[in-house]
C-alpha cells in the first residue's frame, strides 16, 4: 500500500497488458508494429539515449520530433 | 479543501451492451474482477455488494441505471484495512460508443478530506479496467498481485 501521506496524483496513465516487457517494448520501437496500432504512423527512433525521436505518417512528413530521455531496455539499446 | 477524484478513460473493441453488461454480472466481474462477484437488481435506490470468498468487499447502492450508456453507485470499502472506515465515495460508469468500440470513462469521486480509500482505488482501478478490456477482447483476464500476497501470507 502507499503511504497516503507522500501520495502525489500525477497526470500519468497506468494500463496493464497480458504480455511481456520484451514484445511491449518491440511493439513501441519497431516502426512495422507502431504502423498497425498507432494509426498508421511509424516511429522513427535512434536506438541510443540521446538520439533522434519521430513519428512519420505514410511518407516522409515529420508529425512529431524529440529527443530520447532515457532508455532503459533490459540490454541496452541495441 | 482536499477532495480528491480518480478519472480513468479506456477504449474496448466491443459493444456498449456487452460493456454494461460485464459491469453489472456476478459471474463477469468474479472472472475479470478477480473473484469479486457484484450483485444488485439494478433498480435505482437498491443495494449493491460485492463479495469475494464469501466476504463483503464494496457495498452501495444504486444511483444511476441507464442501460447501456451510464451506471452509477455509492461505494464503501468494507474490505481491509477500511472495513466501513470510510463514508460511502461515488462511481460512475460513462460509455460512449465510437462505431465498433466502446469509450469507457470511469469516475470515482465524492471522497473525504485525504482519503485512504481513494488512495487504494487509484492502484486498483486500472488493473480492474485493464482486466475487462482483456476479458471483453481476447477473453483473458488479469490477475491481482494483492490477493496473491494474501494467499502467500496467509
Amino acid at each position: 500500500m502507499i503511504d497516503p501521506a507522500r501520495f502525489k496524483p500525477k497526470t500519468v496513465y497506468v494500463i496493464y497488458i497480458s504480455s511481456t516487457p520484451e514484445k511491449v517494448w518491440q511493439a513501441l520501437t519497431d516502426p512495422a508494429l507502431t504502423r498497425q496500432y498507432f494509426f498508421g504512423f511509424a516511429i522513427d527512433i535512434e536506438r541510443k539515449t540521446g538520439g533522434a525521436f519521430r513519428m512519420l505518417y505514410r511518407t516522409a512528413a515529420c508529425t512529431s520530433a524529440a529527443k530520447l530521455s532515457t532508455g532503459r531496455r533490459p540490454g541496452g539499446w541495441r | 479543501m482536499n477532495k480528491p477524484s480518480f478519472v480513468y478513460v479506456t477504449y474496448i473493441a466491443s459493444t456498449p451492451d456487452k460493456v454494461f453488461k460485464a459491469l453489472t454480472s456476478a459471474d463477469a466481474t468474479s472472472k475479470f474482477w478477480f473473484g469479486n462477484a457484484v450483485t444488485s437488481d439494478w433498480k435505482v435506490g437498491s443495494p449493491m455488494t460485492f463479495r469475494r470468498e464469501g466476504k463483503l468487499i464494496v457495498e452501495g447502492k444504486i444511483l444511476e441505471n441507464d442501460p447501456p450508456r451510464r451506471l452509477s453507485y455509492t461505494f464503501r470499502s468494507m474490505h481491509e484495512p477500511f472495513n466501513g472506515s470510510e463514508p460511502a465515495s461515488r462511481v460512475v460508469f460513462d460509455l460512449e460508443q465510437q462505431r465498433d468500440q466502446v469509450k469507457l470513462t470511469v469516475t470515482h469521486d465524492d471522497f473525504v478530506e485525504d482519503s485512504k480509500v481513494f488512495v487504494g482505488i487509484s492502484n486498483g482501478w486500472p488493473l480492474v479496467l485493464s482486466s475487462l478490456k482483456s476479458y471483453l477482447e481476447a477473453n483473458r483476464v488479469l490477475w491481482a498481485p494483492w490477493y496473491e500476497k494474501e494467499r502467500v501470507a496467509s
